[in-house]
């Protein structure tokens, strides 16, 4: 039965995929294009010799964040042993490898000479942080998609058996692999969740490098503190299960994803036991700072939170994390539809986190200067919007092309999903 | 091994800003319009501030020139992913133009402000055309370090003007302001004042070696730990 409808639903031609696709790859094209002028007539990001990183660095670190979102919940159905989440688990990490993949495209975007990004394995310097970044996200790439692979090799072997239009694909990717064994099947389930193992503590790892590419910069206060990388780890863990969450609720149903009743509830509680970690860490922060009378780190935050960035900041504060507490902590508000809005409002509260953590202190001088303003360019949006696009653009190809959450109903439904956890 | 250093007297600085213009023609950098200047995109490898404390009628007024500090314990260099800068053997910081890869963390790291990036080709105001100085140095490795030809879409700053320490090595000239004809950088050799001593802060006759040492001197923001090898002279 499943058979037959996917090879009805393959003839029919997709409105809204090729719609999704058209918008993508004119995001990604206008994108492309203010990049092309910047290299060709000097670069137009709204950034100066001072406020030296803009947009899209704040989407660099924003979206290496977000893919914290697979490795959590891999490790609750591997490490935890929440069964309920294993029918998701390798779409988060599809998610994640997005994530992953759209970083070096925003640095691609920001640096001045990108072609000589290569420069970073030619000559890496391993006392860099950027370097620690590059190793870093490089080893996770590398382990989230044999994760990935391992985790749907079994709905793939599926999909090749039914002799679809993509046949020749399927059996590409699995690389002469036939075996249907439960053996078989068993030492991929070993092997995944052996991994989750390794992708928990270099998730850790990862995102505090992150932090330390800003902590270590003894010159800027508000960079020079060492709550920064334990913040990124918790921002990365909260916007990544929340874009996961969102993603879901969107789009779940649309890619046929097999996702157990309750789970969007229980991801949603799982936030709402976050938040509050997040808020914390935010507030010692504040705490130490405000209590002290050190010139630095005080202009950084009384800017923040009561001057020009106020706006942003307490948007944050009640948008980004107290709106979506409230919503998720509530059973009434725990909703498929509460869940989705405190998701969606969780993912720009960080965006919007990130943006203050990175941008603020660059606008202070050390040396007697005035302290200067910072308007993201209308290229450095361009660019921003072209590579959100190429990560729609993946996603909507990836689950049009692997149609794996059919298969996972149809070849594991017997099986245990959601156990009394 | 010589390490080079700076002494600023601002006794004697009368805040013309010579130093500013001189260093501009040196090193190649054009002259920076006001779109520049309000983007906050000019580049000064020298740069004049002026601060002004206290309130009416106790105001105390303060200008001295900031070239790039050459830091014993460059930040910028801790931070480069590249090895694109470097500290070198002679103790100045530098920039391999063509290895940078314009990630601009080090402008993030150096808390003088010290470093540029280069937005845009340059572009020479017909005055200036005249006046671009055709030098190139390459360090040790063969990279290229100095002033021509002109990168873009990488950091630059003040190399001490290399170029011409580089040539007074090479044609066996005395190099320090102890010395009558001695070479010193373009801001030095330009004051009108004769507030700017450059020279060997390891040769204990030169004169950045006396008047490091000076009860008047000090440096820029101390408290970090970079030890910049330029000093400053407190007005008194």
């Amino acid at each position: 039965m499943a058979q037959e409808s996917v090879s009805k639903k393959a003839a029919r031609f997709d409105t809204l995929f090729a719609g999704i696709v058209v918008i993508a790859a004119v995001l990604i094209a206008v994108g492309a294009y203010a990049r092309s002028l910047e290299l060709s007539q000097g670069v137009d990001a709204g950034t100066s010799d001072q406020v030296t990183w803009g947009l899209l660095v704040v989407n660099y670190v924003a979206f290496i964040g977000f893919s914290a979102g697979g490795v959590i919940i891999a490790s609750l159905v591997h490490i935890m042993n929440l069964k309920r989440f294993k029918s998701i688990a390798t779409f988060a990490e599809l998610l994640a490898i997005i994530s992953i993949v759209l970083v070096p495209v925003f640095i691609a975007y920001d640096l001045g000479r990108p072609e000589r990004a290569v420069n970073l394995i030619l000559y890496g310097r391993i006392q860099s942080p950027l370097v620690w970044t590059v190793i870093a996200l490089s080893t996770y790439l590398v382990v989230c998609l044999v994760y990935l692979y391992y985790g749907v090799r079994r709905e793939i072997l599926g999909l090749a058996k039914k002799q679809g239009r993509l046949g020749w694909l399927y059996r590409a990717i699995l690389l002469g692999y036939r075996d249907e064994t439960p053996e078989s099947f068993a030492r991929d389930e070993r092997l995944v969740r052996r991994l989750a193992y390794v992708v928990l503590p270099l998730a850790i790892v990862l995102h505090s490098v992150t932090g330390l590419i800003f902590a270590v910069v003894s010159a800027k206060p508000g960079y020079n503190t060492a709550i920064m990388p334990p913040l990124f780890v918790v921002s990365a863990v909260v916007s990544g299960i929340a874009l996961v969450t969102l993603v879901i609720v969107v789009a779940g149903q649309r890619v046929k994803l097999p996702v157990p009743p309750g789970t969007v509830a229980e991801l949603g509680k799982i936030l709402a036991i976050l938040l509050p970690v997040l808020a914390y860490l935010l507030l010692i922060e504040w705490a130490v700072v405000f209590y002290g009378a050190e010139p630095g780190p005080l202009d950084v935050w009384t800017f923040i939170t009561t001057g020009s960035y106020a706006a942003l900041f307490w948007f944050l504060v009640v948008f980004g994390l107290t709106i979506p507490f409230v919503l998720l902590a509530l059973p009434r508000t725990r909703t498929h539809a509460g869940v989705g809005v405190a998701c969606a409002l969780i993912v720009v509260g960080i965006l919007l986190e990130r943006y203050l953590i990175v941008v603020t202190p660059l606008l202070f001088p050390n040396l007697p200067a005035d302290v200067r303003s910072f308007t993201p360019s209308l290229s450095e949006m361009a660019m921003v919007a072209g590579v959100y696009g190429l990560g729609i653009l993946l996603l909507a190809l990836a689950t049009k092309l692997f149609p794996v959450g059919e298969m996972y109903l149809s070849l594991r439904r017997s099986e245990p999903t959601a156990e009394e956890d | 091994m010589p390490r080079w250093g700076m002494v600023i007297d601002l006794d004697k600085c009368t805040a013309c800003q010579a130093c500013i213009v001189a260093c501009r023609i040196e090193n190649n950098v054009p002259v920076a319009g006001a779109e520049e200047m309000n983007r906050g995109r000019a580049i000064f490898w020298n740069q004049f501030f002026t601060e002004i404390r206290g309130d009416y009628p106790d105001v105390r007024l303060t200008m001295f020139p900031r070239p790039c500090m050459q830091c014993a314990e460059p930040p910028c260099v801790d931070v480069c992913p590249v090895d694109a800068t470097y500290k070198d053997a002679d103790g100045r910081v530098v920039v391999r133009y063509e290895k940078c890869i314009g990630c601009r963390y080090c402008m993030v790291a150096c808390p003088y402000g010290a470093r540029y990036f280069n937005w845009f080709a340059p572009r020479y105001a017909e005055a200036q055309q005249v006046h671009v100085n055709p030098e190139t140095v390459r360090d040790s490795q063969g990279w290229l370090v100095g002033p021509s030809p002109r990168p873009m879409g990488v950091v630059e700053k003040c190399t001490f003007c290399i170029q011409r320490i580089e040539r007074a090595k090479v044609q066996e000239l005395p190099i320090g302001s102890e010395h009558p004809d001695g070479i010193v950088t373009a801001c030095a050799q330009t004051c009108p004042a004769l507030a700017i001593s450059f020279g060997d802060l390891e040769d204990a006759s030169s004169e950045v070696y006396r008047l490091a040492k000076d009860k008047r001197a000090f440096r820029l923001l101390e408290g970090l730990g970079t030890k910049p090898q330029v000093y400053y002279l407190k007005e008194v």
